[in-house]
């Protein structure tokens, strides 16, 4: 064998493997994340979310999928607020991936520049049901949040890839643009509705509530993630309707049993709702997913009147 | 004073002391009740105790290297023996797709054994697991290590050896095994069905004692879960296990065979139903003169399930069954069983 050929291969070897520069590997907890992340990295990332609109992710399962993906990750994405306390920890300890450990470049946590809603005063134990002591992690169905989680994403990818910082930061812009116009949008469909009274199963509404600036009336669930007793719908249905609550809003996790006995009790209608992607892939899938529940809103108010 | 006093009074005072010093440390600890009360109608008899209390420690000890301790109070026959369950490190970053454990710990075979017996979608396990494993698990001192074959079909394989020098639930050291306790597992995950996933797992178990006598196990593991939310609305679980068992270096030898097969059904609000249908068999019974004779012991299970959050559950299971032997019946089964868990403090989460 002739090894004077070697440095050509070798030389050759350098140059393609430069040329064809691996995209950075982006997991995310949910499809909403991966959405962000995808917007910013474009075609210099591959997104891959754990979870979607059918999934609720407080409660997915450590399952060799999730842990063969995070393994691989350049770069981990997560809601934050203690969503995922429940499985994500048990997945990046199994995964054995140095990069996503706390920390370290490739650890992203969406949250830190989020306004948190909910944020609870004092200590939080169990009495009082499934509360996020760091606050409200349903961030997602408010367009300004997104964009100060897609700032965690963009200073993340650029730690992870310096280079690329300008291309990052131009989509960063273009996405923040967007979310801006968009909750101006929503905000503006939602005005000739006038004052309105809104309620929610169980407090994953509250960014779109206060994103469409509707009043909030309390949660059907008086103990947060526990089932509502008999008692608690019949005497909450009541006081619904003497404080001119109008609508009752739900995702499609929130028992229908539920939903339809304080209906019957309350005479108040009530919209079930997925409330993250099904496929982030799509460009526009955020903006299609949140004039959909505002127009399922208007529509269910406008039948009410 | 008792070891087991011992043991209990050190847990003690880690946790009051620990309550001051873990903070940045990451390490949780969290104890688990599980109090069954069991009526017997055969025996016209009933008994309300707490089964179990098991404190569990758990964090990263460095970098590198996890940790997990749990020492369990258990009641057996009125009397409650306080014993370390698990104390192992392990590690999923030193070789990418590897994972090694290292101490004392459930072995990772089957579905039952390698989850603690408070978290089993029901209360008491099938006949078959409690002859081959015990009435809980099996657990050893010894070296695990799991590899996830680097494709997308997420095949993984467990290898372990464990000393051998008990088997099952013991009290005492044991002895030097002829052949210490080894094991494999081949399982693969998968999607179908819009369900989150199935998993199906082969096992293998061997172990010689220092008398020379064989225990050999063959299983098939199988568990597939469809969740809605905090629900999981549709569970299948299911073992089959076959063990050879050789005695005075092969002279005499049994052969068993057991399974069971699993289904729960999950409603929204922290109710679910299921039922359980056990087989166990003794292929080898023979009356004085060599004959083969049939044997088998039949169960079934109804159960009821309450839990109003994942700190808590209730369960109500009630078994009927029978054993016969040549036609014959030799017992039979009729039992309530009430059960009641709780958690304080944190839990690590189970894999799939």
């Amino acid at each position: 064998m002739n090894f004077k050929i070697l440095p050509f291969f070798l030389v050759c070897f350098i140059t393609f493997n430069g040329l064809f520069a691996k995209d950075i590997k982006v997991v995310c907890s949910t499809s909403d994340i991966a959405w962000l992340a995808k917007k910013i990295g474009k075609d210099k990332v591959t997104v891959t979310a754990l979870s979607d609109g059918n999934d609720d992710p407080h409660y997915l399962d450590v399952t060799p999928k999730s842990i063969k993906l995070v393994s691989e990750a350049d770069v981990l994405c997560f809601v934050g607020l203690e969503l995922e306390i429940g499985w994500l920890p048990k997945v990046i300890q199994k995964s054995g991936n140095p990069k996503i450990k706390l920390n370290q470049t490739g650890y992203c946590d969406c949250s830190v520049y989020v306004q948190v809603l909910e944020k609870p005063n004092g200590p939080v134990d169990r009495s009082m049901g499934h509360v996020h002591s760091g606050g409200n992690p349903h961030y997602q169905l408010d367009p300004q949040q997104m964009a100060f989680a897609a700032k965690a994403i963009l200073e993340t990818l650029i730690n992870t890839k310096p280079e690329e910082k300008d291309y990052f930061t131009k989509n960063f812009e273009l996405l923040n643009e967007e979310l801006i116009k968009l909750k101006a949008n929503l905000q503006e469909k939602t005005k000739k509705l006038g004052e309105m009274k809104v309620t929610q199963y169980h407090k994953e509404m509250s960014y779109l509530i206060a994103t469409l600036e509707l009043n909030s009336f309390e949660a059907v669930e008086k103990v947060p993630g526990v089932s509502p007793s008999a008692e608690r719908l019949f005497s909450f249905g009541n006081e619904c309707k003497t404080n001119g609550v109008t609508l009752c809003l739900a995702t499609k996790h929130s028992p229908i049993n539920k939903l339809k006995k304080f209906n019957s009790i309350s005479q108040i209608p009530f919209i079930q709702e997925r409330v993250s992607l099904i496929n982030f892939q799509n460009e526009d899938a955020y903006e299609k997913m949140m004039n959909e529940l505002v127009d399922k809103i208007i529509q269910a108010q406008s039948e009410k009147k | 004073m008792k070891k087991g006093q011992l043991l209990f009074l050190i847990c003690f005072l880690f946790i009051s002391s620990s309550v001051f010093s873990q903070e940045n440390t990451g390490m949780k600890f969290g104890i688990n009740v599980d109090q069954v009360f069991t009526s017997d109608f055969e025996k016209d008899d009933y008994i309300y105790s707490p089964r179990e209390v098991e404190l569990t420690f758990y964090g990263p000890v460095n970098h590198l290297f996890d940790a997990l301790v749990s020492a369990a109070c258990h009641e057996e026959r009125g009397v409650f023996n306080f014993e370390l369950h698990e104390a192992w490190i392990s590690s999923s970053s030193l070789v990418k797709n590897f994972e090694f454990k290292l101490g004392q710990f459930f072995l990772n075979i089957g579905r039952l054994n390698k989850v603690h017996r408070h978290e089993w979608p029901f209360i008491t396990g099938p006949r078959y697991h409690q002859k081959f494993f015990g009435d809980e698990a099996v657990s050893d001192s010894g070296i695990e290590v799991a590899y996830q074959i680097p494709s997308n079909l997420h095949f993984s394989i467990t290898a372990g050896l464990g000393s051998g020098r008990t088997f099952g639930h013991s009290h005492s050291a044991g002895e030097k095994p002829d052949l210490p306790t080894n094991y494999l597992r081949f399982s693969h995950f998968f999607e179908a069905f819009n369900w989150n996933g199935f998993d199906i797992g082969l096992n293998y178990l061997n172990r010689i004692n220092g008398e020379g006598d064989q225990t050999l196990f063959f299983g098939l593991d199988f568990i597939g879960k469809k969740k809605n939310g905090s629900t999981t609305q549709h569970l299948i679980q299911n073992e089959i296990w076959f063990r050879q068992s050789s005695y005075n270096a092969g002279d005499s030898d049994t052969r068993e065979i057991g399974s069971y097969i699993y289904y729960q059904y999950g409603f929204t609000n922290g109710w679910s139903i299921g039922s359980r249908l056990d087989y166990y068999s003794d292929l080898t019974v023979e009356d004085i003169f060599g004959n083969k004779l049939e044997h088998y012991d039949i169960r079934g299970v109804l159960s009821l399930t309450y839990q109003p959050t994942e700190f808590m559950r209730f369960k109500l299971d009630y078994s009927y069954g029978i054993e016969k032997q040549d036609g014959k019946e030799l017992q039979q089964t009729n039992m309530l069983e009430f059960q009641v868990t709780f958690l304080l403090g944190a839990h690590p989460s189970h894999e799939f």
